[in-house]
């Protein structure tokens, strides 16, 4: 095996190889697999045109894992599902929340307990839907 | 009048020419999502409008109109200073948005591309009417702004489709519809006539594109000069100009300027732009391995009048310092301390693929040797640290002094993710919401 194109770079970033999985005592077919590369940037921003980062600040989605301070991938021009985090705009004010279809009403809740759910009265204005989160502790 | 018919055909070539509705702001709308609808313009680092929103425009502003007349005319003006990081970004995406459709995308200016989608139509399963329509529609969801699009036979008339109507506008102008959308379309808002011919053509008692457009092929050809013949073509459908891909690895000239703000007679200021100008241009020439055989520097007066002067060198050459003592002179040449300068500017020349350098006679190689050696390290830590992060002394007051003088930074500037550094930036427009 090849070790110096375990790690290869390109204009994309760089690729981390999918190692296969190790059978004790046998050898793994590492280097036949090392053609589908998937870089970091690919799998987390699988489509960049149209997406954007939002810096998080507060801590309505705690519970879903997402604290103040993390950065989130967020693509324009989907429709959200149920389930979804969305980005949106309430009422004049904007938020983070889990979207979710009741019928015909839409409820955006938030995954920390001090927040009550909203009912959007007047008007819902989508900024996008949160496809990643991005947290990094080391430089 | 109206009845002339250029073309039988109606679509002898589509080429489809996209033009960003209010760029700038559009941008600033889709980072700042607080600030849509309200009167903003950017530019706010010149003191001059380079861009007003929708809203603004309503008011009564206008690009080029100074900060301190807007301000007066509406005293709630939002005012921002240019944010070119993003403005690129959104300007890169929207071309790859194009280039969906066709291969054929000329990315003409930050806010602005021709596609040429002639013969598009069987593979994209659509008429070029809805091909165009498809792209706006694809920049507006992804995006976030809209875009005005014109379709047309050649480039002149599509840049009349997309100014027909705005914003958000799609024209259709086909072979046989020419006439009348020149029919009230004044002579001198055709993309390519200049001040001078305007005159030129209301001498001749001619007011509109039409008029133009009609007037006949021997009375022109005599008339004009093969600009102006080849946009009376252009007019009456006949495709004189091709869309141009960008070919990025191959540049007749590479060009860096720098407009800075206020406007200055600082020798020293000027000279390390200059430099910087320099740094930036000969980056640039490396990186697709081309070697200048000539080069220009100029300095722009206040008043746009230009002064520069031309240097061949006697043998090609990438590096800034080398090539120091030659900008010094040249500079000395240019300035005069009662003039105030608005921008300076290098143009690489005469670029040239070899690799084989040749030394004359008289010359001792190794000194250029090592320079270029020396090069081969400042790339490396530019490439690891950002660009210009080891730079020459002629550059460097630019660093100590230059960003005060530009005024308030913009919002991307003052945000710096955890991992980015002051010169490398995440290629991602982030979206300033608080959440």
């Amino acid at each position: 095996m090849k070790t110096e194109k375990v790690v290869v770079t390109s204009t994309h970033g760089r690729y981390l190889p999918v190692v296969g999985h190790i059978m004790a005592g046998f050898p793994t077919p590492a280097e036949e697999e090392l053609q589908d590369l998937l870089s970091l940037d690919e799998y987390l921003i699988p489509r960049p045109k149209s997406s954007f980062m939002v810096r998080v600040s507060g801590d309505a989605m705690t519970e879903a894992g997402i604290l103040p301070g993390d950065l989130v991938i967020v693509e324009k021009g989907r429709n959200p599902k149920t389930g979804d985090i969305v980005i949106a705009e309430v009422d004049g004010e904007w938020t983070m929340k889990y979207f979710r279809k009741e019928g015909k009403n839409i409820v955006l809740e938030a995954a920390n307990t001090k927040h009550v759910p909203i009912h959007p009265q007047v008007e819902l204005r989508l900024a996008g839907i949160v496809t990643a989160v991005i947290r990094k502790y080391h430089q | 009048m109206n009845n002339t018919i250029f073309s039988l055909h109606r679509w002898p070539k589509a080429i489809i020419h996209v033009d960003g509705d209010a760029f700038f702001t559009s941008c600033e709308e889709v980072i700042h999502p607080e600030l849509k609808g309200k009167a903003i313009v950017t530019g706010g680092e010149r003191g001059i409008i380079a861009c007003a929103s929708y809203t603004a425009k309503k008011m009564g502003i206008k690009r080029g109109v100074s900060i301190l007349n807007a301000k007066k005319i509406c005293p709630g003006l939002l005012i921002l200073p240019s944010d070119y990081e993003t403005y690129s970004l959104f300007s890169r995406r929207m071309f790859q948005i194009i280039r969906q459709f066709t291969p054929q995308v000329e990315a003409y200016s930050i806010d602005e591309a021709f596609a040429d989608i002639t013969g598009m139509r069987r593979a994209l399963r659509s008429s070029y009417e809805h091909i165009a329509f498809q792209i706006r529609e694809s920049i507006g969801k992804e995006l976030g702004f809209t875009v005005s699009v014109g379709l047309s036979v050649t480039k002149v008339l599509a840049k009349v489709g997309s100014k027909y109507q705005k914003p958000n506008g799609l024209t259709v102008i086909s072979g046989r519809e020419i006439s009348g959308y020149l029919e009230n379309l004044p002579v001198q808002n055709v993309w390519g006539i200049g001040h001078a011919t305007t005159n030129y053509l209301l001498k001749m008692g001619i007011r509109t594109a039409l008029e133009f457009a009609r007037m006949p092929e021997s009375m022109v050809k005599a008339r004009f000069t093969k600009p102006g013949v080849e946009i009376w073509r252009e007019l009456r459908g006949e495709s004189v100009y091709p869309v141009l891909p960008e070919e990025k690895s191959d540049y007749a000239s590479i060009s860096k300027t720098k407009t800075f703000a206020p406007p200055t007679s600082d020798p020293d200021y000027l000279f390390a732009h200059l430099m910087r100008n320099l740094e930036s241009a000969c980056i640039k020439a490396r990186r697709y391995r081309l070697l200048p055989g000539r080069i220009v520097a100029y300095l722009k007066k206040q008043d746009f009048d230009c002064a520069g002067q031309e240097v061949k060198l006697n043998r090609p050459c990438v590096y800034p310092m080398e090539l120091t003592g030659i900008i010094r002179a040249i500079f000395a040449v240019l300035y005069r301390p009662q003039e105030i300068y608005r921008a300076t500017g290098i143009v690489l020349l005469d670029l040239d693929r070899s690799v084989e350098r040749q030394y004359s006679l008289f010359e001792d190689p190794v000194k250029p040797e090592k320079i270029r050696n020396l090069y081969k390290e400042v790339d490396a830590v530019c490439h690891k640290y950002g660009k210009h992060s080891l730079h020459l002394g002629g550059s460097h007051l630019l660093e100590e002094q230059g960003k005060g003088r530009r005024g308030e930074p913009t919002v991307r500037e003052q945000t710096m993710l955890f991992g980015e550094t002051k010169r490398k930036h995440l290629p991602l427009p982030i979206i300033h919401l608080k959440v």
